[in-house]
């Protein structure tokens, strides 16, 4: 097989940035895109807290298309926009912000070999499709009503979706039937089944005649008035007023899931989230509105349903701006490397002390004032002012505030993952079930900068570690293993978008096929879902690479442990899941982590990596056959950015991670030594 | 754009009231029947449609639905001869080549012949591809990576598996 690596070399130090031309189609760079971090705000300022909005700290200017006069910029004033060449913007101190309808983020962007033939990357198309609502995540195209609510997986919609999302709710009548004032003052309501409920309203009943009779007996005017003269009573009412509230936001839930149309007019929705049609209308709005909250009336969703659609809709857009300039500004910063409610700190080389701020909340806030749609009024306006063919070209141009000194085109930074508390105890029960093990300290993932001798976090992010899994041993048989997260420090060499993730042998079957739409036929295939390329697959829609360099002429050692986006977006947050040994990200999280170091760190565009490998296994009667055609599209950091992982805190008997398979209580083994997961059986 | 749409559904109805599909292969055989031999006949050309969208034409040439750019060509050859199915979709029998355009999606292809295992296999439209099956006899099932071993079996020797066609490259990747 050809093998197109075509490397293109990343000097852009030794590049003047007004060598950057334009590109009339304009996604990214330029032919020969010597694609390495924006240029340096540092590099180019004075010596102060902040640099100097210069040309050459417009990190988009690079990717924007400013040489078409068909295709003009809108700047903003006072939010009244007006049409301008784009060429002037840069120097003026603009920063693009692309509302296009293929934007990507730039770890799909479409890059250029030194010949100026494009590098193909294979999710590109996949992921404008997604976001445009047209296609599924193979690429074909949806049906009619079929929608993409994908924000949780790293793929907002695009300003065309979300224009259409929100002029389709204004015009529906059933959201005025809906008494949002109602649904605000829910703060939740548990999953029961019909006969949790009955027993549930039958307590509420007693509880409301026991209330009634002490009214009756006090001679008060009110249950209020009854609480007022004994307190102790306090807690029952509220549980009564509770339930009451309760019981009358529930059809207002259905009616409010069905005007949205997640779910079908004539759907029984049901308060138990195990009754499948209730669960996914549950899911669906959650996903619509990026909600991290597994399927149920809890606190979160019952916040967002008391919402108007004009706010959700509005909130989905600043979502939605929010990743779109933080890939424009090549910025990270928000708000998570505080620590008990205070930023870190650091000093500029005047010796004045700033916090590390929340850049992101920060410069996507001013976009949306510049733009005036600050307020989903202004937004409802500016969609009806324009149509949905204008997202075929509108970029906006704003001036955003000035960087932080410590920004340049190559930063010095490095990773750090803390592992937390860490248990390799055993943790399963007598019937084989997986339990767990106190986690005071979850896992985080934090990236740092050093700046002036200074080193300090910008980001500090949940992640996961490996712990005990299933693993399918080569007698067919699944053992229990410990999937130890490795310890030590490390370099992160390579970036890859769009990632494959290779199943290895000890993957348990079970999970390897599923049942799929096939041409109009539920048929069983592979699970290419679970492999990618692809937001649900393995490795999320990108991952970074951690290795230990090879030294004296040898290569890397690999042992498989990444940093990646994950579609398991709830296991980032939870102290019962754990990772096989990889470091899960949420995916707009590793979206933009890898955005950043790409734009801030020099890097060589390597290309999309073809692979061509199979493997072939027996499941029902079947066999399946699993190919790769690719890994992913490669960029690789020059210089490797440096990883450190902490051993975190230890806790338990055992100190070191159990190497081999251990028997799973319930499983009945064929006789015979445990296999290795190595290969042959245990000693 | 209200023409274009009128225009794709006149060309849609044009397309499912027509007949069968030229140049397709034969329906498969009945089951129980011997599969053919495998030869090295010339590959049966097929341009694939969703199901409900098939050119049944009748005129041989493929009919596009809608133009495209590009179309990327799908070779498929097995041993022995199969029958290739796309979900409900006879496509033929091996050897084949399909025609589908650019990035239009993946295939997911049944492959299947009397006394032996039905193959499923994934065709990719990013770029032209051959697909090269063996099928696995029902009788060699147990050889297949994966086939529960008998718990009365013992595991005295190392286990059976079906190597890959192609080694991965690359160490066991958790995640």
């Amino acid at each position: 097989m050809d093998r197109p690596r075509a490397l293109v070399i990343t000097l852009l130090a030794c590049l003047p940035f007004g060598a950057c031309k334009e590109r009339t189609t304009g996604v990214v760079p330029e032919p020969g895109s010597v694609i390495a971090g924006p240029p340096s705000a540092a590099a180019s300022s004075p010596p102060s807290g902040v640099a100097e909005p210069t040309p050459a700290s417009l990190p988009e200017a690079s990717r924007a298309d400013s040489t078409d006069p068909e295709h003009p910029t809108l700047v903003f004033e006072n939010g009244t926009p007006r049409k301008v060449d784009a060429r002037d913007l840069a120097a003026q101190g603009y920063t693009l912000i692309d509302l296009r309808d293929d934007w990507t983020p730039y770890i799909f962007a479409e890059f250029h070999d030194a010949d100026g033939q494009v590098l193909p990357n294979r999710y590109r198309p996949v992921f404008i499709g997604l976001a445009n609502e047209r296609t599924d995540g193979d690429g074909r195209a949806l049906g009619p009503g079929e929608k993409s609510y994908l924000e949780v997986f790293g793929i907002p919609p695009t300003p065309r979706v979300i224009r259409q999302r929100m002029l389709e709710d204004e015009e529906k009548a059933c959201h005025a039937e809906v008494d949002y004032a109602l649904l605000a003052q829910v703060d939740r309501i548990p999953s029961r089944t019909a006969a949790e409920q009955s027993a549930h309203q039958a307590s509420i009943r007693r509880l409301r005649k026991q209330l009634e009779d002490a009214r009756v007996k006090g001679r008060h005017e009110t249950l209020d008035a009854l609480v007022v003269a004994d307190p102790a009573l306090a807690d029952e009412l509220k549980a009564v007023q509770d339930a009451d509230r309760r019981e009358q936001a529930w059809p207002e839930i259905v009616e409010r899931l069905k005007c949205e149309a997640h779910a079908k007019p004539n759907a029984r929705l049901k308060l138990d989230m195990n009754d499948g049609v209730s669960r996914d209308a549950v899911l669906s709005f959650q996903l619509r509105n990026k909600i991290y909250e597994y399927p149920g009336l809890r606190t979160e969703t019952m916040k967002t349903l008391g919402k108007r659609p004009l706010q959700t809709n509005w909130e989905q857009f600043a979502r939605m701006l929010r990743e779109r300039v933080a890939d424009a500004a090549a910025i990270l910063e928000d708000g998570t490397a505080e620590v008990d409610g205070q930023p870190p700190t650091w000093v500029d080389s005047k010796g004045q002390t700033h916090p590390v701020e929340n850049l992101v909340e920060r410069f996507a806030q001013e976009a949306l004032v510049q733009m005036g749609v600050e307020t989903p009024e202004k937004l409802l306006a500016f969609f009806r002012a324009h149509p949905a063919e204008d997202f075929s070209w509108m970029r906006v141009a704003v001036k955003l505030p000035p960087l932080p000194e410590y920004y340049s085109r190559h930063m010095d930074l490095d990773l750090v993952v803390d592992r937390g508390d860490v248990w390799y105890d055993d943790s399963w029960n007598d019937k084989g079930e997986l339990f767990v093990r106190g986690r005071d300290r979850l896992p985080k993932l934090s990236l740092y900068v050093t700046h002036n001798g200074q080193r300090f976090p910008l980001i500090r992010w949940p992640t996961t570690i490996g712990g005990w899994r299933a693993e399918q041993a080569s007698n067919g048989y699944e053992y229990y293993r410990y999937k130890n997260s490795d310890v030590g420090r490390r370099v992160m060499r390579k970036i890859l978008s769009g990632p494959t993730w290779v199943a290895p042998p000890s993957t348990p079957i079970r999970g390897l096929v599923k049942a799929s739409d096939v041409n109009g036929k539920r048929e069983r295939i592979v699970n290419y879902d679970e492999m990618g390329p692809g937001y649900l697959s393995a490795y999320g829609l990108v991952a970074g690479y951690f290795v230990v360099p090879g030294r004296d002429g040898r290569g890397d050692f690999d042992n498989g442990i990444r940093a990646h986006g994950s579609s398991d977006y709830l296991s980032i947050t939870n102290r019962s899941k754990f990772s096989h040994g990889c470091h899960r990200l949420w995916n707009h999280a590793a979206v933009r982590l890898y955005d950043f170091l790409l734009n801030r760190r020099d890097k060589v565009v390597v290309g999309d990596i073809p692979l061509n490998a199979s493997r072939t296994f027996y499941k029902d009667g079947a066999i399946f056959e699993l190919r790769h055609v690719s890994r992913g599209f490669e960029f690789q950091l020059t210089p490797p950015l440096p990883v450190n992982v902490l051993e975190g805190r230890v806790r338990g008997r055992r100190q070191e991670p159990y190497a081999g398979y251990v028997p799973k209580p319930d499983v009945i083994y064929p006789p015979g030594p445990v296999p290795n997961p190595k290969g042959g059986v245990e000693p | 754009m209200k023409s274009l749409t009128l225009g794709l559904g006149a060309l849609v109805i044009v397309l499912i009231a027509v007949g069968p599909l030229r140049g397709q292969a034969p329906a498969p055989s009945a089951p129980g029947s011997a599969p053919p031999p495998a030869t090295a006949a010339t590959p049966t050309v097929v341009r694939t449609f969703e199901a409900g969208l098939e050119d049944d034409s009748g005129e041989g040439a493929p009919t596009r639905i809608a133009a495209v750019p590009e179309d990327v060509t799908i070779q498929v050859r097995s041993a022995p001869r199969a029958h290739v199915r796309w979900g409900p979709k006879g496509l033929g029998t091996t050897p084949l080549k399909l025609v589908r355009p650019h990035d239009s999606g993946p295939l997911d292809l049944t492959l299947s012949a009397s006394g032996y295992l039905p193959h499923h296999v994934r065709a990719y439209t990013f770029k032209d591809e051959t697909l090269n099956v063996k099928l696995v006899p029902v009788s060699q099932a147990s050889t297949v990576f994966g086939y529960p071993q008998s718990l009365d079996a013992g595991v005295a020797e190392a286990p059976p598996e079906t190597p890959p066609e192609t080694p991965l490259e690359s160490p066991p990747e958790p995640h």
